[in-house]
This record gives structure tokens, sequence and C-alpha cells, in this order.
């Protein structure tokens, strides 16, 4: 209940305060340039690195990058710069 | 990163990780704020990235959680760079250093070159430039200009008139001529003696000639004083008439001695500039000549480098301005008097030969005019007034041709 009621009020404020939503929420931003570059804030932590999938947790579930060539540009605690080709960026749910 | 240029001046090294949690030791790097680029899989379990040349330490330590193996794959940046030269290129401080010591060399004196000298005055320009610190083996710019060196040797030298200086490479060469240098006697062809000035004859010295005046004559200018023709008539010959012909001769001296007279003087306060000149252009280096007098004189002293025969596009420039004061004298008339006589006299002797006595004077004019003192001095001045004067062939032969008249 406790949980919902604070979703509920961020959410609230999220859309009438016009605060973004990834700062009200902890939810990622992503930022990509082309296919060149993907950048990733708010992530929660590298959960493995290939040439050709990154695999990032989140605050809820995780995100799946595919491309090829990638290479890590910068990586900061809450933050990704990755270059290479970007070709999917998928959601993995929890549940 | 942010700035790869900076990265590059810090020094930064590629390294190899190895292990089964590459992932997370990533991660620890990330909290630790470690910056961390360029990361890339090469194989399987393998990943290179690139790591700031001080984090390396931090890198070391995050590793030991994740059980990964490091490696350095390559050194970039200033740091290294540097330190390969220091290590392995012997070659480039030698180079460096063999330029330096021919630099040295090309602005060091290397030799000294007296000429025109006798033994003894040559002795003493020697002794002299010791004093002013010309010698072998000094650098050139510790030497002062050529200018100076001439000036201090023509005035602490008594024997030279005139001294020359050269600075040619490496090598001072020294003309010097001598006051008391024997004079090369020219043989002298017939000739007549006869006055240079008018005056009246005080003495006569004649060493060869028919003297064709005596002592207390008054000659005009031009007039016969001794005669190249000698021997009885009919049996002439000519002669170099020589000898010294004394007499008393006048000059007449005006001076004019201002009662007031400003000048400037320094006051002792000056100021340094110094400036580096590099292709034409002047760069101060010291001292930005912020001081500025009212009335200054400046002088400029310019040292130049020189590379083996090369004068190098550098030099070195000091500025010294000093301040002066305009400074009014004001002098008595009696005084003025005196100066304006001194002068006269001074004005004179410059005018007459080293032999020339000064008799005495007469003050003809004595008057202020306009703020100035205005002398006018009658010397009486006894001197050799005798001039060579060549017997031409015409007269010789008009000698000849009265001689056959009388026959």
């Amino acid at each position: 209940m406790k949980l919902k009621w604070g979703r509920k009020i961020s959410n609230f404020l999220a859309r009438h305060l016009d605060l973004p939503d990834d700062v009200m929420m902890d939810l990622p931003r992503i930022t990509m340039i082309g296919q060149l570059h993907i950048y990733i804030e708010n992530h929660r932590g590298l959960l493995s690195f290939e040439d050709d999938e990154i695999r990032l947790l989140l605050k809820q579930g995780q995100l799946l990058v595919r491309g090829k060539g990638f290479v890590i540009k910068t990586i900061l605690p809450e933050e990704i710069l990755v270059e290479g080709k970007v070709e999917q960026v998928y959601y993995l749910s929890e549940t | 990163m942010k700035n790869q240029w900076l990265n590059y001046f810090s020094g930064y090294v590629t390294v190899r990780a190895q292990g089964k949690q590459l992932e997370l030791f990533l991660n620890a790097c990330a909290r630790k704020k470690i910056p961390v680029w360029g990361v890339k899989r090469s194989r399987d379990g393998v990943i290179s990235f690139k790591v700031l040349r001080r984090d390396l330490g931090l890198v070391r330590e995050a590793r030991w959680q994740h059980r990964c193996k490091l490696s350095i794959l390559r050194r970039h940046g200033v740091p290294f760079v540097w330190r390969r030269l220091w290590n392995n290129n012997g070659l480039l401080f030698g180079a460096a250093g063999f330029l330096v010591i021919i630099f040295l060399l090309s602005n060091m004196v290397w030799g000294i070159e007296i000429e025109g000298a006798s033994a003894q005055t040559e002795n003493k320009v020697w002794e002299e430039l010791d004093k002013q610190g010309v010698k072998v083996g000094k650098f050139l710019w510790n030497v002062d200009d050529l200018d100076t060196i001439q000036r201090n040797l023509t005035r602490q030298v008594d024997e030279i008139t005139w001294i020359g200086v050269q600075l040619d490479g490496t090598k001072y060469k020294l003309k010097v001529v001598e006051k008391n240098a024997p004079e090369v006697e020219k043989e002298a062809g017939p000739q007549h003696l006869v006055a240079g000035k008018k005056a009246v004859v005080t003495k006569l010295f004649v060493e060869t000639g028919k003297p064709l005046i005596e002592v207390n004559d008054y000659v005009q200018k031009g007039q016969p004083l001794v005669s190249g023709i000698i021997g009885k008539e009919g049996n002439t010959q000519t002669v170099s008439a020589k000898g010294d012909i004394y007499g008393e001769t006048w000059y007449k001296t005006t001076v004019e001695v201002p009662l007031e007279k400003t000048f400037s003087m320094y006051t002792g306060k000056e100021d340094e500039l110094y400036t580096i000149g590099l292709f034409g252009a002047q760069i101060p280096v010291w001292g930005f000549g912020e001081k500025t007098f009212t009335q200054q004189t400046q002088e400029v002293q310019t040292k130049t480098f020189r590379f083996l025969q090369w004068e190098l596009p550098l030099s070195f420039q000091k500025v010294t301005k000093r301040e002066t004061t305009e400074v009014l004298r004001k002098y008595e008339k009696k005084d003025a008097m005196a100066i304006a006589k001194e002068l006269a006299e001074e004005r004179l002797a410059r005018q007459l030969d080293e032999d020339a006595t000064v008799k005495g004077y007469n003050v003809l004019q004595q008057q202020v005019k306009d703020g100035k003192v205005v002398l006018t001095l009658h010397f009486q001045v006894v001197e050799n007034i005798a001039v060579p004067k060549p017997i031409l062939q015409s007269e010789e032969n008009k000698v000849k041709d009265t001689e056959n008249d009388t026959n």
C-alpha cells in the first residue's frame, strides 16, 4: 500500500508540475545518436558486456542493447556511453 | 574522456583484463569513480580498456575482489614518452649538448691581434685590454662593445692617437696609430722655403740653402725665405732647402661666452629595461619602462649572439634611461671673461703646431652683448713659418738662361 501511494504521488507530481519522469521515478533516460551512440542514464550496473550485446540492470528490470562492435566510452556509477552500431534495444521486465 | 589532450599530458595506459567477472569489475571501477574508457571485448573472457596512469593503483585494488588478471598493453602520453627519451636517447642529449657547446664557443673571444704598434705600446695596450676584461676565452656578451673598448683604449693609453677595434668573427683586430710614430721623411726634391704667413722673423736655423732674410725682417705670406739655388753666379746648383725659420705671428681670436647657460645633469634616478630581440621584434623580459621621466637620456646596449659564422636573429638589449634636469649656470662678468680667455687659448692651441709657443696676448675688445661676453684677443705666437715650395723646372731654366746672358 505504502509503495503504491508513493508511486501515485510521484506520478501525480510528474504530471502536474511538469517535472521530467526520469527524475521523479528513477527511470532510465536513453539518448541515441543514430546508431552510433547510446547513452544511458540511471542504470544500476553493468550485467554483461560483449562485443554485440550489453545488458544493464535498471531499477526495474533490465535493458538489453544489441548491435555490433560495442565499446564503452565512459562508465560512471549511473551513466554509460556506448559506441558501436546499435541495432536493437529491449526492455526485459522481471515478471 | 572529456579532454583527450589532458589525458595525453598526464599519461594513460591500455590495460588488458582477464577473468570471469569482468562486468562486476567494471561496475566496481565506476562505483569508485575511476574514469575508465575505451572498453572493448577482444575475446571471450578478455577485455581491454584505458585508464589514467594515476588511477592504475586504484584499478589494481579493485581487481582483487573480482579475481581477474591485469596486464598493461601499452603506455600512452607525455610521461611515458619522456621516460623513453630519457632512458634510450642519450643521442638526443648528446646532440643538444653539442649545439650548446658550439654556441658557447661561437660566442667566445678566440684571439686578439694588435697591429701597427711598437713593442712597448703593444704591451700597454695588452695591459689595458686585460684590465677591461678583453681576454682570450671570455664570452663576447661579457665584453664591452667595440666603441667602448675603442674609447677606453684611446683614453687610457697615452701613446696612441687612434685605435681601430674590429671584431672579425671571434677575433679582435686592433689597429693602432701611435702618436710619436717616426715620420717617414720623404726625400724632398729641389725646393725653396717660403713664408707660410706674414711674420717677423725671430730665429733662423738653416740646414741647407741660402737664407734670403735676417732676424727682425718682416715677411709677407709667400715671400721666399731660403733659396734652394746656391752657389755663386755662373756656378749655381739647386738643392732641397731645409731649415726652421721661426717668426712671430699674430692670431686674432674671438670667443663668445653666454652669461647664462642651461645644461642637463643626471639626477641619479634611472630605470633599466631588458628586452630580447627575436627576428627584429623586441620582447620585454624585465622592467617594462614604467618609469617615464620628463627629461631623460637613453642608452641602448645590444648584445648579439652568433652560431658559427652566422649571427642569430636573437639579441639581448639593455636600455638604460637616466633622468636629467636642466641646470641654469650663471657667470659673473669677471668669471665669464676668464673662461673666455681659457677657451680662446684652447682654441688657439688646437690650431698651432706642437713646437709653437705663445708669447703673449692683448685684449682687443671686451664687451657684453645680448647676454654674452664677447672677447677678442690678439695672440703673439712664435712658430715655424717655413713652408717648402718645390723649384719648378722652368725656374731652373730661367736661372740658367740668365747665367748664359751674363756670360
